[in-house]
């Protein structure tokens, strides 16, 4: 009787101790407190980056600051999920033509390749999406006459060639405009490559080569109507 | 504070919706079941109907609310007449309803989407909250996939006062809580056991991004409830009116699956093949379960074929230019023992495929009643070879498809191999569970 009876005082200490591990463990009363303190937006934006990592914060922000009741163009210049949903309206398949959302905009940027091997140069970050590479500057103290530029995408081997096209160089310049627009590109996944070569083969002097990357959206051709952090609600100027 | 008694409203409203009475249960000559047992067929009952409405035109969203009020009113009756006193105090119960509080708290403060549930999942129930029906899918990304879950999700987001989205997700905790519970029932031990049980598999297995608009947490569900009523066909000591009951909750378990996610087609294929080898049963037993499998399936399809989605495009993205001609060159050393690298770490992540694993090597080298085993692990060796298959034959960039999925994949049918566990205990109790 006695083992019995401390056998189930055991059981429920047992119980009782989940119940407060799981109590802890979830900062149970934490929660119920801040769902008490914070509402919904509030606590939207605490999970959210206001304008980071999809904007969606920012987004509920336009839609509710502006009454959107329309889509919008949304381009995220980083690699996000969809933030459309915000803005979903399915009794509305409308879209403010005259307005635009850009998260995570930057206006010029510089992608360093870094040479591999001879001839060959692999980006040390990934450009940002819906940009149009503009130049390349190559890093040599020789001169270069003639050349063929390839820029190529690799993910897991398999390689995707988005450029390629033979260059005269003009002045003893180090510079080729290269005016690659990669808003139809998917480069989500995997690596950029350059690969350079010619005939004179005097290529191993170039050690480095760098990019430079524009916005496909000027800010010049709109006007701002909210500018929070990189996130821009724009009008288009007539 | 509004939001905390709604939290508490939708969980007591699900609760009712998903009770399925005994009164019912009598017609298939049922004895008592548990509290729980009825809850966790009433889930499933409450998926099926769900499913059915979600055809229904949601314009005239009227008829889809006088059918969810005639089952709330019968069950709220039922549940009030069947379980009024003491029986509410059912500790199963209690702890059961304090799980889903504090998960559905947690889910209320990490309202973060995930990234599939951003890109398609999501605008598949904004499509049903904002009065789209299923012929509308076809205007929303990814509709080569199944919309059962969203569709849940948005009904029970319309039905809760506050309407907010979060609150339909509830509906996930409790359908995951619940099938954990209902198997733990099939522990040969009291309560407290059971309740032990649960909590230690809802600790292993718990993570609040599970529910942060994924279908695998659905899956998992579905899978873990036939991995139970699967058990109780293979343990044969029942009528056949009560396997023939069984078998129903089976095949709309499957019908279900299919609806929520395209993979739960495969993995029910693979269950389907087990009830065909169960031993001692008619030429008729089997031919009825596959063609009746074979018709959810077609079924399936001809649905989609109807709502005017391209039946070939399922998957379509993952599986280019896919034929049976060339399959061989899918196959690779190096591919295979990446996919074996990650497979191994989506196994690792999830403890419970170690631990029943272990049990079931364990049972298989000591145990003389193999019957039961014998199919957890074959189901085992199957749902890993087609999970395998899955990324042999994927034409996406294969480690970032690995990187960002095995987890959850093999987290879908992580359920089934709960029971081995279970069987283990129920074998082992004496020795292992002495308190």
């Amino acid at each position: 009787m006695k083992k019995e009876l401390k056998i189930y005082t055991l059981r429920y200490f047992i119980l009782i101790i989940i119940f407060f591990s799981l109590i802890k463990s979830t900062d149970f009363f934490k929660k119920i407190y801040f769902l008490n303190t914070y509402g919904y937006s509030a606590r939207i934006a605490k999970n959210y980056s206001f304008c980071k990592k999809g904007s969606i914060p920012f987004l509920h922000f336009l839609k509710k600051k502006y009454k959107l009741n329309q889509k919008i163009k949304t381009i995220d210049y980083d690699i996000n999920p969809s933030p459309d949903w915000v803005l979903f309206n399915l009794n509305n398949d409308n879209i403010y033509k005259d307005k635009l959302i850009l998260l995570n905009y930057r206006r010029q940027e510089k992608i360093q390749f870094l040479k591999l091997k001879k001839g060959l140069f692999v980006s040390k970050k990934k450009p940002p999406h819906f940009l149009t590479i503009k130049k390349a500057i190559f890093s040599t103290n020789h001169n270069i006459n003639k050349i063929n530029v390839e820029i190529s995408n690799r993910v897991e081997g398999l390689i995707e060639i988005l450029f390629s096209k033979d260059f005269i160089f003009k002045d003893q310049s180090k510079e080729i405009d290269l005016n690659l627009d990669l808003e139809q590109q998917n480069i989500r996944l995997g690596k950029l490559f350059i690969k350079i070569s010619n005939k004179e083969n005097n290529l191993k002097n170039i050690e480095e080569i760098q990019l430079i990357v524009v916005p496909n959206y000027d800010l010049d051709n709109f006007r701002i109507l909210k500018k929070v952090d990189n996130c821009y609600f724009l009008e288009r100027l007539s | 504070m509004t939001e905390i008694f709604q939290i508490f409203l939708q969980i007591l409203v699900i609760f009712i919706f998903c009770y399925f009475p005994q009164y019912y249960l009598n017609f298939f000559d049922l004895k008592q079941q548990s509290i729980i047992e009825k809850i966790s067929l009433g889930v499933m009952v409450n998926i099926f109907i769900l499913l059915l409405l979600s055809f229904s035109n949601q314009k005239n969203f009227n008829l889809v609310y006088i059918v969810l009020i005639i089952i709330f009113c019968n069950n709220l009756f039922f549940f009030t007449i069947e379980n009024w006193g003491f029986k509410l105090f059912d500790t199963k119960l209690i702890f059961l309803f304090f799980f889903i509080l504090v998960f559905s708290f947690d889910l209320a403060n990490n309202l973060k989407l995930g990234w599939d549930p951003q890109n398609f999942w999501f605008f598949k129930t904004l499509n049903f909250i904002q009065g789209g029906d299923i012929y509308n899918l076809k205007n929303i990304p990814r509709p080569d996939y199944p919309h059962l879950g969203s569709f849940i999700w948005a009904i029970y987001t319309k039905i809760s006062f506050l309407k907010l989205e979060y609150l339909g997700r509830i509906f996930y905790i409790f359908f995951y809580c619940v099938s954990i519970f209902s198997v733990a029932e099939l522990l040969k031990h009291d309560d407290i056991k059971k309740i032990l049980f649960s909590s230690i598999i809802i600790i292993l297995t718990y993570d609040v991004l599970l529910f942060n608009g994924y279908q695998e947490v659905l899956i998992f569900s579905i899978f873990t409830l036939f991995s139970k009523y699967f058990y109780l066909i293979i343990k044969n000591n029942i009528s056949k009116s009560v396997i023939n009951y069984y078998i129903i909750i089976i095949l709309l378990l499957f019908l279900c699956g299919t609806w929520i996610k395209n993979e739960a087609m495969f993995f029910s294929f693979t269950s389907m093949l087990l009830i065909l080898c169960l031993p001692k049963k008619s030429t008729l037993f089997r031919l009825s379960i596959f063609f009746s499998f074979f018709f959810i399936i077609a079924l399936r399809f001809l649905i989609f074929k109807e709502i005017g989605l391209d039946i070939s495009t399922i998957h379509g993205a993952n599986y280019e230019n896919l034929s049976l001609l060339n399959l061989g060159s899918y196959l690779g050393i190096d591919k295979i023992l990446l996919i074996f690298k990650y497979f191994f770490f989506g196994l690792a992540s999830n403890l419970i495929y170690i631990i029943a694993t272990f049990a079931m090597i364990f049972m298989l080298y000591y145990r003389k009643n193999k019957t039961d085993l014998f199919f957890y692990f074959t189901s085992l060796i199957l749902n890993f070879l087609l999970i395998l298959s899955f990324y042999i034959f994927t034409t996406q960039p294969i480690e970032w498809a690995l990187k960002v999925t095995i987890e959850r994949v093999t987290f879908e049918v992580l359920g089934i191999y709960l029971i081995p566990i279970i069987i283990f205990i129920n074998v082992y109790s004496k020795k292992i569970f002495k308190i």
